[in-house]
């Protein structure tokens, strides 16, 4: 048995083994937290290595700062304060790689670095490190340069490599196109090797203006060709461009099915509940369909459209969910950021619950506020409310009714002293 | 690092997390809240904990503290 010395490894001697001796049970999985965090890390490179194809080195020399900034703050820092750091490197890599895959790839060099430092020293290591944090590492880090740097992070058009320039180009000598339909034909205009593009989250969010309304419909439904012609569809470029990643956005959040692999690669090893990412895409699925919007009428006045999952058929509905879905960060979020281990509910039910609470939270944000991150705020603000979840949702202890877990404030009377 | 998987493995479907965090913060009326006269002492939290926290050692000294307790409140009780 080749497995056989790792499986009788001793738990790690401190000075606490003086205290409790050694005690059953001998056997140990041999899965540790280490194997954990460099297996998730591994995945996380997954669709950072895609967002280093579409949008060139400039992503990879942010991803390179992120992670390298992470991994030397956090051994800088436990050197300062002298407290061991259990865990730690394994756990700032995945830390760096998650930052860089949320992190715009034309920022300068020192956005990464602050990020970087805010993410590990503010985020994780005033807490004590790892498994006592209550917020996302890698996400405050996040929070931290877009508050820090508005402007500079949320410009009106991003950059996207054209296709003969992939890997190769330098993002930063993007044009905006005349006409963009897709980009498999398409070539950036005149000497720039990207095109300057708006984003898929912001077309959407057009929909939802009041005041002018940008488009006659969702899409293009055939019988009704006397519609006016700018749709939201003609706006958008076609969801397999969102599919395979040729969208403009952060590093790591625009290959959809790379992050769907990777996410399904940690969902079979156990990583990451199911629940968690079905939850949180169907929060947002349910939003998205039945938040009203506001379409151009034939006269150019406003309508209001109660459920557009419904208003053009279940056909053109799904299509516009899925936009939703694949645009903006929230599949990452949903497979990557919010299942982090130490800051999800412990119980399947809580994180069904967390998990709806952030898919809808993230789609209310980005729908009605002008917030310049609102898949990860809203991941941030759920993690604040994890302790108050787990609190709420505890399992069925062994011996327990049914409805006593559902008694939050008052224990179950216990035997002491009335017994006899 | 609360990956919840002690959770998942429990028999008795106790949070373990939590009994962890009530030896931690020395809670004994929260460890009692939380169950942990339930544990049947298997083992299996302590087994495939990825951090290698001695989970059902602990879990066995909150046993023993609230047997401890209660066996006090019954002789002042009787006295």
């Amino acid at each position: 048995m080749t497995r056989g010395e790792k499986l009788t490894t001793a738990p790690a001697s401190h000075k606490r083994q003086r205290f409790f001796p050694i005690e059953s049970p001998y056997l140990h999985a041999p899965e540790t937290a280490r194997t954990v965090y460099t297996i998730t890390f591994l995945a996380a490179c997954v669709p950072v290595l895609a967002g280093l194809v579409f949008f060139g080195w400039a992503a990879a020399i942010v991803a390179v700062l992120s992670v390298g900034t992470c991994v030397i703050v956090e051994r800088i820092f436990y050197r300062v304060a002298r407290t061991p750091a259990l865990l730690g490197r394994s756990h700032a890599y995945l830390t760096g790689i998650l930052l860089a895959a949320t992190l715009p790839p034309f920022v300068p060099w020192y956005v990464p670095v602050i990020a970087g430092a805010f993410a590990i020293i503010l985020g994780k290591a005033i807490f004590g490190g790892v498994g006592h944090f209550l917020w996302q590492p890698a996400l405050v880090g996040r929070l931290a340069v877009a508050v820090m740097f508005p402007v500079l992070l949320t410009p009106q058009t991003w950059p996207l490599l054209g296709q003969t320039q992939l890997v190769r180009g330098d993002i930063h000598q993007a044009r905006e196109p005349e006409t963009y339909r897709r980009w498999a034909r398409a070539e950036p205009p005149g000497d720039a090797d990207a095109f300057a593009l708006t984003r898929p989250i912001d077309v959407l969010k057009r929909l939802y203006d009041a005041e002018e309304p940008a488009f006659s419909g969702i899409a293009y439904v055939p019988g009704e060709l006397d519609r006016a012609p700018p749709t939201l569809t003609d706006a958008l470029p076609p969801i397999h461009d969102l599919l395979y990643g040729a969208r403009p956005g952060a590093i790591g959040e625009t290959c959809a099915v790379l992050i769907l692999v990777a996410g399904l690669y940690l969902i079979y090893r156990n990583y990451v509940t199911g629940h968690l990412p079905v939850a949180m895409l169907a929060g947002a699925a349910l939003v998205a369909a039945i938040a009203p919007v506001h379409l151009a009428g034939p006269e150019g006045q406003g309508r209001l459209i109660w459920h557009p999952f419904f208003h053009e058929g279940v056909a053109v509905g799904l299509v516009f969910v899925l936009y939703h879905l694949l645009s903006g960060g929230m599949l990452l979020a949903a497979f990557f950021l919010a299942p982090e281990m130490t800051s999800r509910p412990v119980t399947r039910g809580g994180q069904v619950l967390f998990g709806l609470g952030c898919g809808a939270a993230a789609m209310l944000l980005r729908i009605y506020t002008t917030l310049p991150i609102p898949t990860y705020t809203a991941v941030l603000a759920m993690n604040t409310l994890t302790p108050t979840i787990d609190a709420l949702w505890r399992p069925r202890v062994m011996g327990q009714k049914w409805y006593e877990r559902f008694l939050l404030l008052r224990p179950r009377p216990r035997a002491d002293a009335d017994a006899e | 690092v609360r990956c919840g998987w002690c959770t998942d493995h429990c028999p008795a479907r106790l949070n373990v997390a939590a009994l962890n965090d009530a030896f931690e913060l020395g809670d004994i009326a929260f460890a009692d809240r939380a169950g942990a006269l339930a544990c049947v002492e298997c083992g299996l939290c302590s087994y495939v904990c990825p951090a290698r926290l001695p989970l059902s050692q602990r879990v066995r000294r909150l046993k023993r503290n609230l047997f401890q307790l209660r066996h006090r409140a019954r002789k002042e009780k009787a006295s």
